[in-house]
């Protein structure tokens, strides 16, 4: 059958309290936030939307939209070294184009803005929003791993109140989180958490550079102590099944030691006793699991990611 | 059921008033009731750029737009770039390097090749690679759309 699109039904609430009184007063009635249309406009055409009725944020854009950092940063510490003590707060509205031009995010975390660059082309970035992509939490969404490695907490508020979740709690099941129905997602907070000497990685592994959606993404954060040790190990994945995760086994045989060919080769092992990817239309549960040791093998010897404060990846 | 609303924003300078449902698609309101067929219909789903249009300065797919967050803005099709007959320099350049091809993605080329080089952005291969990325020519031929953005990058 195809969509009739007159059955949609929009409510533009003029500030965010009028939409969160909305959402108090119609809870179960259905519902939905509409952000940048970028995910809810594909479903609409394809008859899989999760909704008819609609909540029009765009007029929320000057409270929901933009980057601030929280916490107060030391002065004194190492260049290059990730501040410690405070938060980056990402409004649920900013779109993926405001964190590639972000200066703060360049110099807090260069990861975020890759994931955001490999996100779709320029058209869609344009639109697509931080708390959209949380929210419709697709498989393969480029950005969710790197929250996850950056323990992110989600802010959600309602009328009555607003609390924080890990994100790493929020998202519990397939295209489902832990947001009620008369909550709304109002900002992502980063912690901004001290590691020496950090590495990082961002790797899209899909058919072509932009605009397929991935086969896999891998992200991965460590710090090396002043012994060469690793610190605060982070490897996270997308597009492995339905949800983003991370390799927790992997992550603790690599903590305490120094970067080696022989680490590598058993946090890429101890991936295929934790890692049960999918075969679906875009790849196989074995080119992923493949394609995720030898980039965990290669992460954790030390052959490639890039020091926390240089913007580019060597491709 | 009816459930038409009247929304105003300019397209191309010119005030409008459309009445459509609230998640009708910008694109549909180009083509159908604007009757502005510049604007290409391809798939539908924000991946191949063909209707990509500018809003407020920025590139977007009419396709992933609803016309209810249009409201007050404006709003510019590749209407917009001729003078009546007399191409702009882009367009101009597309002709004469041979960048017009079959002519199925052009329209979106163009405008997401206006709202980059508006907006001050790069124009070394990389970057118009990259910045290209959300527009598919199934022609295959994105060296001589590469060239003729070049080209008229450099006349400026």
């Amino acid at each position: 059958m195809p969509t009739i699109i007159s059955d949609h039904q929009v409510f533009t609430p003029r500030n965010l309290a009028e939409a969160l009184q909305f959402m108090a007063q119609h809870r179960d009635e259905g519902w939905r936030p509409l952000a940048g249309g970028s995910e809810v406009m594909t479903h609409i055409y394809d008859n899989r939307a999760a909704a008819t009725g609609w909540i029009n944020l765009a007029p929320l854009r000057d409270q929901l939209a933009g980057i601030h950092e929280d916490g107060i940063l030391e002065d004194g510490i190492q260049e290059g070294c990730i501040h410690e003590g405070g938060w980056v707060r990402i409004g649920a509205l900013t779109t993926l184009t405001e964190l590639r031009r972000s200066a703060v995010l360049q110099t807090i975390c260069p990861l975020i803005r890759r994931a955001a660059a490999a996100t779709g082309g320029v058209q869609r970035q344009n639109r697509a929003t931080v708390g959209g992509r949380i929210v419709s939490a697709s498989p393969a969404g480029e950005t969710l791993p790197v929250w996850l490695a950056l323990d992110a907490e989600v802010e959600l508020s309602s009328r009555d109140a607003t609390r924080c979740v890990a994100y790493r709690q929020f998202i519990q099941e397939p295209r489902q989180t832990a947001i009620a129905s008369d909550e709304l997602l109002t900002a992502i907070m980063i912690p901004i958490r001290a590691r020496p000497n950090p590495r990082l990685l961002f790797r899209k592994v899909a058919s072509r550079a932009a605009g397929a959606i991935g086969k896999m993404v891998f992200t991965a954060i460590a710090g090396l102590d002043a012994a060469g040790h690793y610190q605060d190990v982070r490897l996270a994945f997308g597009g492995m099944g339905p949800l983003p995760l991370r390799a927790c086994g992997a992550e603790q045989l690599a903590e305490g030691h120094a970067p080696s060919d022989a680490l590598g080769a058993q946090a890429a092992n101890q991936l295929s006793a934790e890692l049960t990817p999918v075969d679906d239309l875009r790849s196989t549960a074995d080119y992923r699991l493949r394609t995720a040791r030898n980039l965990t093998r290669a992460f954790v010897a030390g052959h490639i990611g890039i020091a926390g404060h240089i913007g580019e990846q060597p491709s | 059921m009816n459930n038409d609303h009247v929304f105003r924003f300019h397209v191309n300078g010119h005030p409008v008033e459309a009445q459509a449902p609230p998640m009708q698609r910008l694109l549909d309101v180009l083509r159908d009731t604007l009757l502005l067929t510049g604007t290409k219909n391809g798939c539908g789903r924000g991946n191949c750029g063909a209707c990509t249009v500018i809003v407020n300065g920025q590139a977007v797919s009419a396709c992933l737009t609803p016309v209810v967050q249009l409201e007050g803005a404006d709003v510019q099709t590749v209407e917009n770039l001729s003078d009546h007959d007399c191409l702009n320099s882009l367009q101009q350049s597309f002709l004469e390097c041979g960048g017009t091809q079959c002519g199925s993605c052009t329209p979106g080329i163009l405008m997401a090749a206006t709202a980059h080089l508006r907006r001050g952005g790069g124009t070394n291969t990389e970057e118009l690679r990259e910045m290209l990325a959300g527009n598919l020519c199934r022609c295959t031929g994105y060296i001589k759309i590469i060239e003729s953005m070049q080209q008229a990058a450099a006349a400026k």
